[in-house]
């Protein structure tokens, strides 16, 4: 029919090869744009100076770059700030507190050169001046170990060991950093529920997760997490050695100017409010007593549990076993904590 | 950094989520994580709520998100899980940041937080009250336009969704007690205008039908704030017309058509599917019927259920009207309207509103036909008469007279008769005599207002018109003293609507029996009680229709001949006139000498409503009729100045009226192609006829080329069957299915 033909006819047309001749040079594509232009001169704004950016310019530079779409960007610019900061003496224009506030974001990086070279820049950072922003840094550690990839959740272990070298013990005392880092290592070893003790029927002993979510490599982490954590109690429960008082401190203690940044932050005169979970645990004693109070039996039973598993996972446990029982073997339910205020004045007529 | 880094993430969370509503059990440990990490980021972002980065921003949104959805988890299953243990202060949690930083949360968060608190109260896993009390103070405060109407549209849905099953007093209650500390707490805040809204919205879709919302509304009116105040009053003014709009709006949902349904169900391939969306259209027409068949429930008007109407119309007038209050006229005429609206409903009585209405009574005045509706409602029986006569004798004098404009003429008549209709004894007879004199103006609307006013006075009191203005029947009232004006303050005696009919019926009855009896009509003793014998509970069985006598019902026509034939009629006996009087007498007695069964109240109703019937079809019913209104219904400006209307429409009107519901024709068209096209666009399809004559030629010829070829014997088989299947109704059996 006269109509079929037609619309064979169209329908042909959109499939017509064009023919190539010898010589010829290739036909342009329908939806070519010619983008060719013609000019006399060209003229440029600024003339090139001779002399490059001064070291600040280029370190703020690196520094926004930190924050860069581009996971090479980022991982290139903390590289370069690692090398500046690596310097003898460092050279860091900014301060550390403003550098961490930009680079710590990036702990739940989705790449992982990005964090494994933040986490270079953070080795290279001075100690001494880490340490009064730990309560901030352990915020973003712990966001990082709990996070649901599990590569990250890996590097936040890497995070925590870090801090723990540059300033372990202001860690254990910061407020909000005793127990709810501990709440996120028994939830990420899977030591606070009751899935711990194996269910009758399914038999066997193994803590490894049995649900598929990340559990292929959750069973390498195991051990790992485990070691992080004994590192994190070592810290918590060593033993204080008291400074012997000397007659000049009673002096000092209302003359001298504090050295450390916010002295009386443990006041939390302009905090948030702190429950149970975000207050300061100062000294062994209450670091001990909360530890006993909330997570003693469940860690231990998880210590068991993986003490059967054997391996490495087994001998992490072991050391987590060690050092359990070293700061915790001392301990006695003292009578001292407030509850027992309730029992005192039984007999009494009010 | 941030979007391309969360990509892989929101898709782990996704399936989390999935799974973890799939087993939450197995998923505690994952659950744990996911609580430490939003643990983790609400305090990351708690450090800095303004300046946090993008991520966090992002991460704690999604978490929020995630954590809502499977904060009941463990209900699914009924399986005890951490879920409801961990979560339990994630309410508290999202409440705390949304009450402290709401002013500074970035948008998409914000929302966030709102509609997972929301999630929560649907999960049951927090209280509406709970909900509520967070919401609400958020709405009232915060600067965002945004968040407001998502706060509002929640707010309101909640609080319909807890009132649907049955009224939830307890929360309603609460509600309104903080919508009421919140009129009454600030007078000059506008922050009562979001009370005002909840509360008008909630009367309109009738969950809030009680005096308490009333309350907060009347405590809206006293605000010192201008939009408050305009909302209160807005509400009293159009509040019960919205609601009754809203309930035939809800009446008339969308009924699905059955028999479509049916249809569709013979021809489609038959389904379960299908099945069963007949069955739900076949509910749904179920219950709108059962609806529709319910009774009406018991609505009081706002205006009604107001307590203290005296001392709250006072303290409108002495707060927006009297002094010096900086309104606005528009919202001035408003609280104008409702006060009047009171005084004429509740009867009350405000002296000082009519000397303040002395000043505003000029055609200068703007809007002055508001003013003088309002005049009019204010007026009542109880108003002492010289009060008002001053300013019937202003707007006379400033409205009425040869010079003025016709419209302005005819709107000051119009005052002056809707005035005098509540009030007769307010007009003096000079001033009257005078004014139905504009019966003889040349402008229509003139006239027509002074013949209103002419026929009011008629039937009010005769005696102050002029003798050649009183007509037949007013002079013969009067002559026989049956027309006598009120006084002040006098009261009707109360009786029954239409006991009267009643009464003419059951004489006619008896009057029957009798006759059907072979009885003389003298004796009615012995048959009275006879009647008490076999009357009683069966009228209710007796054949009403066949009683279709035609009731006279005294109307209240202006025109003349109805009323000369009556009396024509009525002069033919005079026996018959001492009889009507006679048994009028007897009439007004038969309340009070007999019990009236259910069945006799019945039979009242009944007739009524025949009476009614006969009386809308004796005439034509006006549109604008005065005397056919209802008092309490109101006045507005448009009454005022409705004969200022009389001028015919325009061409382009008349044509646009003419061509209402017609339909479209814009191309040309014949009338079948139209109906065609009209049917097409319903979805519906064409006959057989039509599919016929469509099919494609080469299609039809190979069965006439086999019918050519048939054999004797094969054509006469077909003929046969085809009579046989003509009789058993056709192949499909006439829609027996075989």
């Amino acid at each position: 029919m006269g109509s079929s033909n037609r619309k064979k006819a169209e329908k042909k047309k959109d499939f017509q090869k064009p023919k190539l001749k010898v010589g010829k040079g290739k036909v342009k594509p329908d939806s070519f744009t010619d983008t060719s232009f013609k000019s006399k001169a060209i003229v440029i704004n600024k003339q090139l100076t001779e002399d490059a950016p001064d070291a600040i310019d280029r370190f703020k530079h690196y520094f926004s770059l930190a924050g860069s779409r581009s996971d090479t960007q980022r991982r290139d610019a903390l590289a370069n700030l690692t090398s500046q900061l690596s310097t003898t003496p460092p050279f860091n224009p900014v301060g550390t507190h403003t550098l961490l506030n930009k680079v710590l974001p990036l702990m739940t990086d989705i790449s992982k050169s990005v964090r494994s070279q933040l986490l270079k820049l953070l080795q290279a950072l001075p100690a001494d001046e880490v340490a009064p922003h730990v309560e901030k840094v352990i915020l973003y550690i712990r966001g990082a170990m709990t996070h649901i990839t599990q590569d990250i959740k890996d590097d936040g272990l890497n995070y925590m060991e870090w801090l723990l070298d540059v300033a372990g013990d202001s860690v254990v005392s910061g407020a909000g950093c005793w127990v709810k880092p501990l709440k996120d290592f028994t939830s990420v070893l899977g030591w606070t529920v009751r899935s711990t003790v194996p269910t009758p029927g399914k038999g066997g002993w193994t803590s490894a997760p049995r649900t598929t979510f990340g559990a292929k490599k959750h069973g390498q982490a195991f051990p790992r997490q485990m070691l992080v954590l004994s590192k994190f109690l070592a810290h918590g429960f060593k033993a204080e050695s008291p400074r012997p008082w000397v007659s000049e401190d009673w002096l000092g203690g209302f003359c001298r100017v504090p050295t450390n940044p916010d002295p009386y932050g443990y006041l939390g005169l302009f905090k948030p409010p702190r429950d149970e979970d975000g207050e300061i645990y100062r000294n062994r004693e209450d670091r001990q007593d909360v530890f006993h109070r909330r997570f003693g039996d469940a860690i231990i039973i998880g210590v068991d549990a993986a003490k059967k598993e054997g391996g490495q996972a087994g001998r992490a446990a072991a050391t987590l076993d060690k050092v359990l029982s070293e700061g915790m073997g001392d301990y006695e339910i003292n009578p001292r904590t407030d509850d027992d205020n309730d029992g005192l004045w039984t007999g009494y007529i009010m | 950094m941030g979007r391309t880094a969360l990509e892989k993430t929101e898709a782990d969370l996704v399936t989390l989520q999935y799974k973890i509503r799939r087993d939450p059990q197995a998923y505690e440990k994952e659950f744990l994580e996911l609580w430490n990490q939003y643990e983790s980021t609400r305090d990351q972002f708690l450090a800095a709520p303004v300046t946090s980065e993008s991520n966090v921003l992002i991460s704690y949104r999604e978490l929020v998100d995630l954590i809502a959805h499977v904060a009941d988890s463990s209900l699914l299953t009924k399986v005890p899980t951490v879920y409801p243990e961990y979560t339990a202060g994630f309410a508290d949690g999202l409440k705390d940041t949304l009450t402290k930083h709401h002013a500074v949360l970035e948008s998409d968060l914000r929302e966030k937080i709102v509609t997972s608190l929301v999630l929560l109260r649907r999960k049951d896993v927090v209280d509406s009250g709970y909900l509520l009390t967070t919401l609400i103070p958020i709405l009232v405060s915060t600067p965002s336009k945004s968040l407001r109407h998502l706060l509002f549209t929640k707010i309101l849905s909640d609080l319909r969704s807890s009132n649907t099953k049955h009224i939830n007093h307890k929360l309603n209650r609460t509600v309104q007690n903080a919508l009421f500390t919140l009129v009454t707490s600030d007078r000059t805040s506008s922050k009562g205008l979001w009370a005002v809204k909840l509360t008008r919205e909630m009367w309109r879709r009738q969950l809030w039908t009680d005096a308490k919302p009333v309350a907060i509304m009347k405590e809206a009116c006293l605000s010192d704030n201008e939009k408050v105040m305009v909302g209160g009053v807005r509400f009293f003014l159009g509040s019960d017309q919205e609601r009754e709009e809203m309930q035939d709006e809800s009446s008339d949902e969308e009924t699905p058509d059955i028999k479509q349904v049916k249809h569709q169900i013979g021809i489609n391939k038959k389904s379960k599917k299908k099945k069963k969306a007949l069955d739900k259209a076949v509910d749904k027409v179920k219950r709108a019927q059962k609806k529709k068949n319910a009774p009406n429930p018991l609505n009081f008007s706002a205006l009604h259920l107001l307590h203290d109407p005296q001392g709250f119309s006072e303290a409108l007038f002495s707060k927006h009207l009297h002094g010096k209050s900086r309104l606005a006229l528009e919202s001035k005429l408003q609280v104008l309207q409702l006060i009047t609206r009171l005084v004429g409903l509740h009867q009350l009585t405000l002296l000082s509103l009519y000397s303040w209405f002395t000043k505003h009574l000029t055609p200068r005045q703007q809007s002055v036909t508001t003013f003088l509706a309002c005049l009019a409602q204010a007026t009542h029986e109880l108003v002492p008469p010289d009060v008002l006569e001053v300013l019937i004798q202003k707007i006379a004098n400033e409205f009425v007279s040869e010079a003025s404009a016709a419209e302005v003429a005819s709107a000051g008549l119009n005052a002056i008769r809707e005035i005098c209709a509540r009030q007769p004894l307010a007009m003096t007879d000079t001033l009257l005599q005078d004014l139905v004199q504009y019966i003889k103006s040349k402008d229509k609307g003139v006239s027509m207002a002074a013949r209103g006013l002419r026929s009011l006075y008629r039937e009010q009191a005769a005696e102050m018109l002029q003798k050649k203005d009183r007509g037949k029947k007013a002079t013969m009232d009067l002559k026989s003293g049956e027309q006598r004006q009120k006084k002040f303050g006098e009261q009707a005696v109360g009786g029954i609507e239409g006991i009267e009919l009643l009464a003419k019926w059951k004489e006619q009855e008896r009057k029957r029996k009798r006759a059907e009896k072979g009885l003389p009509e003298g004796d009615d003793e012995n048959d009275e009680e006879e009647e008490e014998e076999d009357d009683g509970w069966e009228v209710a069985s007796n054949e009403s229709s066949d009683s279709g006598e035609w009731i006279r019902v005294s109307d209240s026509e202006d025109e003349e001949e109805p009323i000369a034939k009556k009396q024509k009629r009525d002069s033919e006996d005079p026996e018959d006139e001492e009889d009507a009087a006679q048994e009028l007498e007897a009439l007004s007695k038969l309340a009070t000498t007999q019990i009236l069964t259910p069945a006799d109240l019945a039979k009242l109703r009944e007739l009524q409503l025949e009476a009614n019937v006969d009386k809308a079809l004796g005439r034509k019913k006006r549109k604008h009729d005065p005397q056919t209104r209802h008092f309490d219904e109101g006045l507005t400006a448009e009454q005022i100045e409705a004969p200022a209307r009389l001028r015919k429409d325009t061409k382009e009107e008349r044509v646009a009226k003419a061509m209402e519901g017609k339909g479209e024709r814009s191309e040309h068209k014949s009338t079948q192609a139209i109906r065609k096209s009209k049917k097409e666009a319903e979805g519906k399809s064409t006959t057989n006829q039509e599919k016929a004559r469509k099919k494609n030629f080469m299609m039809t010829l190979g069965k006439a080329k086999s019918k050519q070829k048939r054999s004797l014997v094969d054509t006469k088989n077909a003929l046969k069957n085809h009579i046989s299947r003509s009789k058993s109704g056709g192949r499909r059996r006439n829609g027996v299915s075989k």
